[in-house]
């Protein structure tokens, strides 16, 4: 057994509830909580198909220290994580974020009905709806993917050969309402090329 | 985005071309021409007439945005009355026919009106017919109906949701939504129907609205924009969102008691802001 299928093996069981592969053709995972929220957004990722070399985390608020780590593993080796956090994230996930990405994150902000939406700027220019409260984070400007009242929401990372991409807002009860504009970014995000240098190492490595 | 005001807004007794000095003075591109309201442009006015206006607009440097009507609400395409119905048909038509000679790409009509004894379903599957009629004629002329939601005064596509199927259910390029944002009352809200149906707006009517007075008190429903309750902010992001950067055209019902001139050049100041986003 490789270290390879260790660490696969590993990542498997804090997340065996809840894991499950995609049924796209490229494979790619799918990682939810068993509450309506974290369901509600992976029944609107699950329409789209997603590059082998993302995992997807979907409206996370209680991931602890010992999945973060599995997952830092597979960004080092090439994946990229898609990190879509709840509203509702809870300390213990924001300091596991903090410690194990460096990703330091704010109180969640309620959305206010004089700005409806998030800001993205990368992979492309789009307004999607923010969802109820968005979780400002703490980035530099080039990491920074969508704002929300001008502050960052959302970044992405590179860790090793993969990277992270923080949601603080969630973008999958979007894809659920059939939001053109969510479902075009969200698309674009799992398309694989938008993770610029990082395919090809990533298909020799997982 | 440019700018647009009907010609009903022209203040009563003064003439065409006077009424186009002010639209440019006040800062307009263009301008919404209304068959049926004033005298200029009427059922029996012929195509020479129609070049004649078009001519006189663009000397005063404006464009024709769209052509619109309100004969729709006694001629409508939902009548259980034949005559009427071909009497809507007929200004439809002319409408498409002006808006050639006037080299715009957009009316707008109101498809629909529920009553009494006129019922939903019967009223629906009328309009669907209707407009899979008239489309030909829109896509030969290369001019786009837009239906506008009157959603309160028609009883008639109250969501956006619905307002989606029903031009499905019509299924063609040339039949879209003139897009009143004052117009959905408290049944709804503004930016959401921008968000649902951004493709499809073919044209877009701006005004406020007064949602705690409803239609069918004495006071109008409707008022100048910034004055009343619609989101100002998220209905220019919801524009920007869909990628929306065409006519928008104010309609104003409520009218300046004095000095109506001057609720032309307010009108022209409160759009700018709503186009800049300086809101």
């Amino acid at each position: 057994m490789t270290r390879r299928h260790i660490l696969q093996q590993a990542l498997a069981v804090p997340f065996a509830m809840c894991a499950e592969a995609s049924s796209a053709p490229a494979a790619s995972q799918i990682i939810s909580e068993p509450n309506c929220l974290s369901q509600e957004s992976a029944a609107g990722f699950r329409s789209l198909h997603r590059a082998s070399i993302t995992i997807l985390l979907c409206g996370m608020s209680t991931l602890g220290k010992s999945g973060a780590l599995q997952l830092r593993e597979q960004a080092l080796r090439g994946k990229w994580i898609v990190f879509e956090s709840s509203p509702l994230c809870t300390r213990k996930q924001a300091r596991t974020l903090q410690d194990v990405f460096g990703i330091a994150l704010n109180e969640p902000v309620a959305a206010s009905s004089d700005d409806l939406f998030a800001r993205y700027i990368w992979p492309h220019s789009a307004l999607t709806r923010s969802f109820s409260a968005v979780i400002p984070v703490a980035c530099s400007p080039t990491e920074a993917i969508a704002h929300y009242g001008g502050v960052p929401i959302a970044m992405k990372r590179r860790i090793g050969r993969g990277g992270i991409v923080f949601l603080g807002s969630m973008l999958g009860p979007n894809l659920r309402a059939e939001e053109p504009e969510a479902t075009k970014l969200a698309a674009a995000i799992f398309s694989g090329t938008t993770f610029a240098g990082t395919s090809t190492a990533a298909s020799t490595n997982t | 985005m440019k700018k647009s005001i009907g010609d009903n807004i022209f203040p009563e007794r003064m003439s065409f071309e006077n009424g186009l000095k002010l639209l440019k003075r006040s800062g307009y591109q263009g301008i919404e021409l209304w068959l049926g309201d004033r005298p200029w442009f009427q059922m029996a006015t012929t195509d020479a007439q129609l070049r004649e206006m078009r001519q006189q607009i663009e000397d005063a440097g404006l464009e024709i945005s769209n052509v619109s009507t309100a004969l729709d609400w006694d001629e409508n395409v939902s009548s259980r009355d034949p005559a009427k119905r071909e009497a809507a048909f007929r200004h439809i038509r002319r409408q498409i026919e002006a808006a050639q000679i006037f080299n715009c790409d957009a009316i707008l009509i109101v498809a629909g009106i529920v009553t009494a004894d006129t019922p939903y379903n019967e009223v629906y599957n009328r309009c669907v017919d209707s407009l899979q009629k008239l489309a030909p004629d829109a896509a030969s002329a290369k001019v786009k109906i837009g239906v506008e939601n009157c959603c309160s005064e028609q009883r008639f596509l109250l969501s956006p949701r619905e307002f989606n199927t029903f031009l499905n259910d019509v299924d063609s390029r040339w039949v879209g939504i003139h897009l009143d944002v004052g117009n959905i009352h408290d049944t709804g809200f503004a930016e959401q129907w921008i968000e649902m149906l951004g493709p499809r707006i073919t044209r877009v009517h701006l005004k406020d609205v007064l949602k705690h007075r409803g239609r069918c008190g004495d006071q109008s429903v409707y008022t100048n924009i910034f004055l009343g309750d619609n989101n100002w902010r998220a209905i220019r992001d919801a524009f920007t969102k869909v990628g929306y950067d065409g006519w928008v055209v104010a309609e104003m019902e409520a009218k300046y008691r004095y000095a109506p001139d001057q609720q032309i050049y307010d009108t022209s100041a409160a759009m700018d802001r709503v186009i800049s986003g300086n809101l």
